[in-house]
């Protein structure tokens, strides 16, 4: 069991970085889980690595969130933000002006949360038949915890400039 | 020639879904035809819109689902089994020359 479900969530994340929308990862997931309970067969005996199968499957034409502008102008601007910030942390360390040092770090702040904000809202896979998530649980903890590392990240750096 | 066999399984059907699909392949002569092979056929078999899918009740779990042809689908098997005929016919014939002409030298 702890097998299926490391493949699905590879599946899942396979899926995802080929761009595919929730609505089709959902409905992949959800025909694995169908097929697997009728033939008794393993998700790798069936349909192969989680890497082909989700290579086969993004061959379909699908509306990729990739053709969507705010989700990269929401990856620009994090990218944008976390390069200033940590510019401004590296400026801490080598004592060059302070101001600039505080603001950078503060610029930088300011457009992850700007990116947060542009990002559209996904509620993650989700099951065609019921409308549950059918996002696993430890990938939720996952994203809650790269957000809160950033900000940790952010207010220590900011911490330390005002220390010294 | 797969996509193909399983079109025409769908429009003799009716309406199917995939486990069913791969009995009749393998009672057909295709066995051994997995679910990796099988589903982004159906994908694209929908996407050319000669299938549509519904998810309905499974026999327990998490649910099935059902494909049915489509007209167009339909008329797609129409088409490629008239293309298969003929092309098989054109085979038979260039064999039958070939061996006619072989007994003749011979």
């Amino acid at each position: 069991m702890d097998d299926n479900r490391s493949w699905r969530n590879h599946l899942i994340v396979n899926l995802n970085r080929r761009g595919l929308t929730d609505k089709q990862i959902g409905d992949i997931l959800l025909e694995v889980q169908s097929h697997i309970d009728e033939t008794g067969e393993t998700p790798e005996q069936a349909f192969g690595t989680p890497e082909e199968y989700a290579c086969s499957r993004s061959m379909e034409p699908h509306s990729s969130r990739w053709k969507n502008p705010q989700v990269l102008w929401s990856y620009m601007f994090t990218l944008l933000g976390a390069a200033i910030m940590i510019g401004g942390a590296f400026m801490a360390g080598t004592h060059i002006s302070r101001p600039l040092t505080i603001v950078s770090i503060l610029v930088g702040f300011a457009f992850m949360i700007l990116a947060t904000r542009i990002m559209p809202k996904r509620k993650g896979p989700i099951d065609p038949v019921t409308g549950t998530s059918l996002m696993p649980n430890n990938n939720r903890l996952a994203i809650m915890l790269g957000i809160a590392i950033l900000c940790i990240f952010g207010l220590i750096s900011l911490l330390v400039i005002l220390i010294l | 020639m797969l996509a193909q066999s399983v079109l025409a399984i769908i429009a003799a059907e009716g309406t199917t879904y995939g486990y069913q699909i791969i009995q009749r392949l393998d009672a057909a002569g295709f066995p051994n035809v997995k679910g990796g092979t099988l589903y982004p056929i159906l994908a694209r078999l929908e996407t050319e819109g000669w299938t549509t899918t519904a998810w309905g009740e499974g026999s327990g779990g998490p649910g099935r689902k059902f494909v049915s042809i489509t007209d167009a689908g339909r008329m797609e098997v129409e088409r490629f089994t008239q293309q298969w005929h003929l092309f098989s016919r054109k085979i038979v014939d260039l064999w039958e020359g070939a061996k006619a002409s072989s007994n003749e030298h011979s």
